[in-house]
């Protein structure tokens, strides 16, 4: 009797310290071992040499991603200081055109899905985007909507994610290095 | 006493390992199977055309809302399967085939077809396709059953009508 407890104690431990820790181990996201300031990605995303954390990260928060060859996608939960994205900030994300054909910069709530707003206005992209004589631009996020290079954030936090379609060969050699938007914090209510 | 409570640590740290790695490893196909249950739509080896992507879209994480998403949940268990482009105009459109695994094994897009439509045959282990038309690519499935995704870009909200409707060309079909 006293063995049977014993080893269904020991089972129960196993199963949440298996458990417990597979889910501890896996961000969920586009896997995200290269960092670029507060922005992160892998290029195994998608593809058949990604390893098991890598893969089950993709599934729970990136499931269906294209391979490094057709879109990278950059994943960010922080703004350029490191702090947490929060959803009673408003940010600017401010550079100039990543070099791809064609990009997006896309808010998310926390669950990973697109953020509940009446406005529809979840994305700035290459073709959407305003900018400035120089060729850059300034896209504000926050929950207060403006005209131009604006997208709605979630009140309970939000993650960005930035997909690079036909990314030039710079960025696949270089993806930690490249250059990418900065996230800047400017106010919080 | 020592000897015995060791013992019972190493098995239940043994334990713990084999199902940490059996739930890393496994929760792909766990999640792809529920993707595929979610996006079946009228039922294998048909095509279905999303709506674009709202807040009310939650059946696979992050959705692009600047695309136009179709899919076609393949299964290749007894014959060949094939997925017909569409050709969208002046923008970037692509098929990209996932095995129940998750990963990305084939993608095509309006670059490598020369903005022209395509037609692929997706095959299963140890099948053979019987001659096809000239320019017919053949794809080898890695598993039986897997997703095809189409993603047509909305370059210019204006050109949304006219894209959802040249995307609705594509088609996915059991080959016979």
């Amino acid at each position: 009797m006293g063995f049977v407890l014993r080893l269904l104690g020991a089972l129960v431990v196993a199963v949440v310290l298996g458990l417990g820790s597979a889910y501890l181990s896996v961000r969920p996201g586009f896997g995200g071992e290269i960092v670029n300031g507060p922005w992160s990605t892998s290029l195994t995303t998608g593809g058949a040499d990604a390893d098991m954390y890598t893969r089950a990260s993709v599934a729970i928060g990136g499931l269906l991603a294209l391979n490094k060859d057709e879109t990278i996608y950059y994943n960010a939960t922080t703004d350029s200081a490191g702090e947490t994205l929060n959803g009673a900030c408003t940010y600017r994300v401010e550079g100039r055109d990543p070099d791809a054909r064609w990009w997006s910069i896309t808010v998310y709530a926390k669950d990973h899905f697109l953020v509940d707003t009446s406005t529809r206005r979840w994305s700035v992209t290459k073709n959407s985007v305003v900018r400035s004589a120089d060729g850059a631009f300034v896209v504000r996020l926050s929950q207060t909507e403006e005209p131009n290079n604006w997208i709605a954030t979630a009140a309970d936090g939000f993650q960005l994610t930035l997909r690079l379609y036909h990314p030039a060969a710079s960025v696949k050699d270089d993806p930690a290095t490249v250059a990418l938007p900065a996230i800047v914090k400017e106010a919080c209510s | 006493m020592i000897a015995r409570l060791l013992g019972w640590t190493v098995f239940t740290l043994a334990v713990a390992a084999g199902i940490h790695v059996a739930a890393v490893a496994y929760a792909p196909q766990f999640i792809m199977w529920r993707a595929m249950a979610a996006t079946i739509g009228k039922g294998v080896n048909t095509i279905t055309h999303g709506e674009r992507a709202t807040a009310a879209a939650r059946r696979i994480v992050k959705p692009s809302p600047d695309l136009l998403y179709s899919t076609c949940v393949y299964d290749v268990s007894r014959n060949p399967v094939r997925i017909t482009t569409a050709a969208p105009t002046d923008t970037y459109w692509s098929v990209a085939f996932y095995a129940a695994n998750t990963d990305n094994f084939f993608v095509l897009n309006d670059t490598q077809t020369g903005g022209k439509p395509a037609s692929i045959v997706l095959i299963g282990k140890g099948q053979i396709v019987p001659p096809q038309p000239e320019g017919t690519i053949t794809v080898s499935a890695p598993t039986t059953t897997g997703i095809v995704l189409f993603r047509t870009l909305v370059n210019d909200d204006a050109r949304e009508s006219e894209l959802d409707r040249q995307r609705r060309a594509a088609d996915c079909a059991p080959l016979r």
